[in-house]
């Protein structure tokens, strides 16, 4: 198999994902989506989101389309992350 | 923790003076609709301070008053007499409780709750819901009977400022507080939204468009935004009444923008609405409108978000609380620059070095900068105290039955953060005496054919170095015969002595005076003025009355401006440097034996015409005067005070001069004609000169030597 072909190892996010670690969470992700073609993006063990992090995810997405890259989110996604989407009018990046 | 509680005392108790000269200002104008919603914000805030803080008995108290607050906001209370005195009692109460730092008990819990019992009588009647301790602003919205006949639908612009996260605010909060009101869908507007490698993960980028169909008041939505309304952009527009609304998708902002500019109709709009495509492009596409339109009308947008972006910054005004002794350790250390440059100076003119005079030179200009900048740090404008003053007005005026108004000028002038402090309760025992003693009652003002209502004048403005603040009332002015009286009886004058009029009015300042034949509760003790002058004289300033029977009494404050450093102008006079500040000082000319002259025992000089008094320095102080052979000719300094001109003799004139004031000891403090010393760049001592002492010493008939 050529290395093209190896799906892509997912980068996992855990645990609360708030104003606190912005600025870590965006480094990570910065870092991730300058070494992968496709990033996907793993938030099954996320515990909480703030307006910081799906502010970071649509900056990720803008990033991706600058360099035309893909970013994908996948999960499963806990219901009451979900609704914080919903709430936020943001369920566009789900 | 202390730290944030002593903040939150100090901004509750600014809050409260706001919301006291709301009230107040309502009383006068009862539909003014904004004093209300101010005054409502004021609770609010204390409010939800005061909870966040612990201090759960404000907190509780000011729920009750924001109640009432809103019933006003509401029309379903109105303004009286009545609940503006409540309110303000309970204003004072909240001030008590922060003060004291507890729960109130007993007493104090009993008088409070005789107040809450009262406002909720009056909110009572007009029908509002009962358990209102219970009640939080959240239980109040939430479930809202979704009353079909009563629903709008509102279209909320909310734009977060961009530092929001910084004040530890969580918008989506407010989103869910929204979605409590009724039903929301709202868009995400993330245009803004930089790319990943350049966004500040810290800030704020992202704007909403919300829609909300609620039966609730507008003022409850306006309640979500209320603690941040300051730093984000909050729009509410009714859209329409009724539960319809449709979907709308973002591209409708431009399209509006076009239909209001008139580049294209609604139908047209409604039309590409239709299709999937940004209305912009599509309008292009269709040759409905030129590229260069719809480019204008997109400039607009962002031209519009650009100037809300600006005006967003603009907001976040510049002011910075400061602790009073960090400043005056600022103080010191500039004074002690200035003394060290006043040494530089004199020894860069000592040498011919040039690049040493250069750096000198500009060392001056930039540390005399520094000390005009230092020393306006502290200067506030006394406006502030003196509108503290009209609630004192307004509660005496009620108390003693009479009408008074009280006007302000001058509320500008600045004057030292300290000078302030120290002026506020000569000026309250000043302002009572006006109201109590000054003026008459409405009746008998009718009687004598004056306005029913009463006028007391505070009034401040610059003199000089100076700041004169008076205090006039338009009443009974002051009775020479009741002075003279007392004085006799407190064996303070000789029963036959000629007392001319500005030595009595003086005598009112004696320790334990007062003509008036019974104490009141307000004054009359007697022990006022006296205290009120020793406290202007600490200040270095002086107090004078002026009184006319049956038009009113005017008394005057004569302060200096800044008890730290002046311009000075540098003199010497038988062999002893004297400072004279600059700005009393006109011109200087020669001055020789045979300018000499005297009239009625005082020295009179004649300048270019006109005759003045003057003194001479040396006499004043019986200073030797060494070298008398040699000095035929002296200097003579035109000075003028707030009274006269008057000519200062001295054996020389050095120049300007940097003066870092400092105080004499008090066993000084009594020596007419010096306020204060100053160290000179060799290390010697000038005495500054007090102007308002020289001024006494001219104008007596004969001056005695002084020392």
């Amino acid at each position: 198999m050529s290395i093209k072909e190896l799906p892509p190892t997912p980068l996992c996010l855990e645990g609360m994902l708030t104003i606190e670690r912005s600025r870590e969470i965006r480094d990570l992700l910065q870092q991730a989506i300058e070494e992968e073609d496709t990033l996907v993006v793993d938030l099954s063990h996320v515990k909480g989101i703030d307006l910081s992090f799906i502010q970071l995810l649509y900056a990720l997405r803008k990033e991706a389309e600058e360099d035309e890259k893909t970013v994908r989110l996948t999960g499963p996604v806990q219901q009451r992350i979900k609704d914080i989407f919903l709430l936020a009018g943001c369920e566009d990046l789900l | 923790m202390e730290n944030f509680k002593e903040l939150f005392r100090e901004e509750s108790l600014d809050i409260l003076q706001k919301l006291e000269q709301h009230l107040m200002e309502l009383e006068e104008n009862s539909d003014d609709g904004e004093k209300i919603s101010a005054a409502f914000r004021c609770m609010h805030t204390i409010k939800g301070n005061a909870a966040m803080f612990g201090f759960v008995g404000i907190s509780r108290y000011a729920h009750e008053l924001e109640s009432v607050l809103d019933g006003l906001r509401e029309g379903k209370v109105s303004v009286s007499k009545h609940l503006i005195d409540l309110l303000l009692t309970a204003a004072d109460d909240i001030r008590d409780m922060l003060h004291s730092n507890e729960v109130p008990v007993g007493e104090q819990m009993g008088i409070s709750d005789g107040i809450i019992q009262q406002l909720r009588e009056i909110v009572g009647a007009a029908d509002t819901a009962d358990g209102l301790y219970s009640e939080t602003p959240a239980s109040r919205s939430s479930n809202p009977e979704l009353d079909q006949d009563h629903e709008c639908t509102y279209r909320i612009i909310f734009k977060p400022g961009e530092n929001i996260f910084l004040s530890g605010t969580n918008p989506l909060l407010l989103l869910s507080e929204l979605r409590e009101l009724g039903e929301l869908s709202c868009i995400c507007n993330f245009k803004e939204m930089p790319s990943l490698r350049e966004i500040d993960p810290e800030k704020s980028y992202v704007s909403w468009e919300i829609f909300l169909t609620t039966s609730a008041e507008i003022n409850n939505i306006h309640d979500v935004f209320i603690f941040v309304q300051g730093s984000s952009e909050i729009a509410i527009h009714l859209i329409q009444e009724g539960p319809d609304f449709t979907e709308i998708d973002q591209n409708k902002k431009l399209g509006e923008i076009l239909v209001e500019r008139g580049d294209i109709d609604e139908e047209a709009l409604s039309g590409a609405l239709h299709s999937q495509k940004k209305i912009g492009e599509l309008l292009v596409e269709e040759q409905v409108l030129p590229q260069s339109t719809v480019k204008a009308a997109l400039a607009e947008q962002k031209h519009v978000r650009l100037i809300n972006e600006k005006r967003g910054y603009k907001l976040q005004a510049a002011h910075v609380k400061v602790r009073a002794e960090k400043l005056d350790t600022l103080v010191d250390l500039v004074g002690e620059l200035v003394t060290a440059q006043a040494r530089l100076n004199q020894v860069s003119s000592g040498t011919d070095k040039q690049s040493l005079t250069a750096v000198a030179e500009q060392m001056e200009r930039l540390i005399s900068d520094l000390r005009d900048s230092t020393m306006s740090i502290r200067m506030l404008p006394i406006g502030a105290t003196f509108n503290k003053f009209r609630r004192l007005a307004r509660d005496l005026s009620g108390d003693l039955g009479k009408k008074v108004e009280l006007i302000v000028e001058g509320g500008e002038t600045e004057l030292d953060k300290t000078v302030i402090e120290r002026l506020q309760d000569p000026l309250v025992h000043l302002i009572r005496n006006c109201i109590d003693h000054g003026i008459e009652t409405s009746r008998e003002r009718k009687t004598l054919g004056k306005p029913e209502t009463g006028i007391v004048r505070l009034s401040a403005c610059h003199s000089g170095t100076s700041v004169l603040i008076r205090v006039e009332d338009d009443g009974s002015g002051l009775d020479r015969e009741a002075i003279l009286q007392k004085a006799r009886i407190k064996g303070l004058i000789a029963d036959d002595a000629h007392v001319p009029e500005r030595e009595l009015f003086d005598l009112i300042f004696s320790p334990g005076f007062s003509t008036a034949a019974e104490l009141s509760d307000v004054s009359g003790r007697g022990v006022g003025m006296d205290v009120v002058r020793r406290e202007i004289e600490s200040l270095q300033g002086s107090i004078s009355i002026a009184s006319r029977k049956m038009k009113g009494t005017c008394i005057t404050l004569n302060l200096p401006l800044t008890l730290a450093i002046i311009e000075g102008l540098l003199l010497f006079s038988g062999g002893q440097y004297f400072v004279l500040p600059l700005s009393v000082v006109e011109e200087c000319v020669e001055f020789t034996g045979s300018d000499e002259a005297e009239k009625n025992h005082r020295k009179i000089v004649n300048v270019r015409g006109s005759a003045m008094p003057y003194i001479k320095l040396q006499d004043v102080f019986d200073l030797e005067r060494r070298h008398l052979e040699n000095k035929l000719i002296q200097q003579m300094i035109i000075i003028h005070t707030t009274e006269m001109r008057m000519g200062l003799v001295v054996d020389g004139v050095i120049g300007n001069y940097q003066t870092v004031i400092k105080p004499l000891g008090r066993i000084y403090r009594n020596v007419e004609g010096i306020s204060g010393a100053t160290i000179l760049g060799d290390g010697s001592i000038a005495l500054i000169l007090d102007i308002i002492g020289l001024e006494k010493i001219a104008k007596q008939s004969t001056y005695a030597k002084v020392c």
